[in-house]
């Protein structure tokens, strides 16, 4: 039986509606539906927590003290922020690819936010705890490379497609190092879902069998969240802000929307694969362990981002293809043989 | 109640996929064929998740958009005309077209006539990966590593050309 908070409030939720309601089929439909608001509420949460908490953060790296005008220590610079947008200009450059360009920012959000059904928050509170959970994660975040190609290509802007070519070239090559060092994960799990992966750590977090794996996993995921050092697809220095650059108002925003949302999926997804997702000693609850280790992990992505200066595009592309790459399949085959010593020993 | 659904959801999809799959020959803007083409892809692997086979749907999401988005690259690099848009080649052998679609069609509905499909059983693996798996790395584990040497192969050949003879 499961006993994260979240499951048995769901439960108990349940329990509730079924005598008013009558029907087990609407219960069920209600609790998915308020399940999947929750989800976006969690997203839009995060990026209201993280237009301030990103600016802070940076500030504190490099000595500086970050917003502090609006509200008590610049607690509401996101509000501040999100009125600023919403009063902008919506201004649509000539000669762009209409539908291509509207349609951008929209489909950008959803694999941001689809990956949320899948990540096991506590014991038992999974949206969608399917039998492919790893892979199909991995599919639909891979999805996002398109959206940004058609917002380079439909601006009709020289420095939005550059942006556009970036993201195809850096996102699929590191998601080759990326599947493969998750593969060794798998393997010790013997499975792809994801409550069987986290369930896999009662004993040990794979942080420890797998450090190879974490360390390949820690540089991919930046690259292909987009966020600095690997940054190249907005690269304010180089190219204004890449496919962003013909945005403005609601529409810029919903990029970073998107942004902000992949930023917890990549601390979320760290603390799930590495560091034993909602596991944790008992003196916590469960779901509070799950958030500390994300947000400790959103902390390290920021820390990694905000210390090192911007990479080249070809060096980046060459660390991923002749480092990287062959690194995760080394970690693959060392995986091999550990499982049968392992097995050998016992 | 289920089965109603599941109709629905079948028709929409058809229709989704057919009219993307129409749109990616009909259009005149080379991106825009490539992009409705992912959405047809995407269409057919939800399908592919309708029908319980949920692996294959997620390597049609992964596989199929990721070509995609490379196909996009090449046919924007290959086919831009200076200023123009890049523009998709339309040349006029409608009648051709014609032939080869009517024949296409006879040859399928000749096929859904007279060939015996074998029905499923109703039953559904519930480890869709492990079966397929053990399949691929079991027991057809020779046409399997056929098709790694082939693909390995296509890809040296790609490099080499891309390169050129002396750089590769």
């Amino acid at each position: 039986m499961h006993n994260g908070i979240l499951y048995l409030a769901g439960e108990s939720l349940k329990e509730m509606l079924l005598p008013v309601i009558g029907s087990e089929l609407i219960v069920n439909l209600i609790v998915t539906l308020l399940c999947i608001v929750i989800l976006f509420l969690l997203v839009a949460t995060s990026a209201l927590v993280f237009t301030l908490g990103e600016r802070k953060v940076c500030a504190w790296i490099q000595v500086r003290i970050g917003p502090n005008r609006v509200g008590p220590w610049g607690l509401l610079q996101s509000t501040a922020d999100m009125l600023k947008l919403l009063t902008k200009e919506d201004i649509i450059p000539q000669g762009i690819d209409r539908w291509l360009w509207v349609l951008s920012p929209i489909l950008i959000f959803i694999p941001a936010a689809m990956v949320y059904a899948l990540y096991p928050f506590d014991d038992g509170v999974i949206f969608a705890d399917v039998n492919i959970g790893l892979f199909l994660l991995i599919a639909i975040s891979s999805q996002s490379v398109l959206p940004f190609l058609m917002g380079g290509y439909a601006s009709n802007s020289k420095y939005a497609m550059l942006g556009g070519m970036r993201t195809v070239a850096q996102m699929l090559s590191y998601e080759v190092p990326m599947v493969i060092s998750l593969m060794g994960i798998i393997m010790l799990t013997g499975s792809l879902k994801m409550s069987a992966i986290v369930e896999a750590q009662r004993e040990i977090w794979f942080i420890f069998l797998q450090p190879i794996a974490f360390f390949i996993f820690l540089v991919t995921a930046l690259v292909e969240g987009n966020r600095p050092p690997f940054n190249m697809v907005e690269g304010e220095s180089e190219i204004i802000a890449g496919p962003f650059t013909e945005y403005t108002g609601m529409r810029w925003a919903l990029f970073f929307l998107a942004e902000f949302a992949n930023l917890l999926s990549m601390g979320i997804l760290t603390a799930t694969l590495f560091l034993g997702g909602w596991q944790g000693p008992d003196f916590l609850p469960t779901q509070l362990w799950f958030w500390i280790k994300a947000f400790l992990m959103v902390l390290v992505y920021q820390w990694i981002g905000w210390t090192f200066p911007r990479t080249r595009m070809d060096t980046i592309l060459s660390f991923g293809w002749k480092v990287l790459l062959p690194l995760a399949l080394v970690n693959l085959l060392l995986t091999g043989f550990g499982i049968y010593i392992f097995k050998w020993l016992l | 109640m289920n089965e109603l659904i599941g109709s629905a959801v079948f028709w929409v999809l058809s229709l989704l996929i057919i009219g993307t799959a129409l749109g990616v020959v009909m259009s005149k803007n080379l991106v825009h064929s490539a992009l409705l083409l992912t959405a047809c892809f995407i269409g057919v692997g939800m399908l592919y998740i309708t029908l319980e086979a949920d692996f294959l749907g997620a390597v049609e999401f992964m596989t199929y958009s990721g070509g995609v988005a490379v196909l996009i690259v090449m046919g924007v690099m290959l086919t831009h005309k200076g200023e123009g848009i890049p523009s998709n080649p339309f040349n006029g052998r409608e009648l051709l077209a014609a032939a080869l679609a009517v024949i296409f069609a006879a040859v399928m509905g000749l096929v859904l006539n007279f060939v015996q499909l074998p029905a499923s059983d109703g039953f559904s693996s519930a480890d869709t990966v492990g079966d397929l798996a053990d399949m691929m790395l079991n027991t057809y584990i020779l046409p399997f590593e056929i098709a790694a040497v082939l693909l390995l192969a296509a890809l040296l050949g790609a490099i080499i050309l891309a390169k050129g003879d002396g750089e590769a």
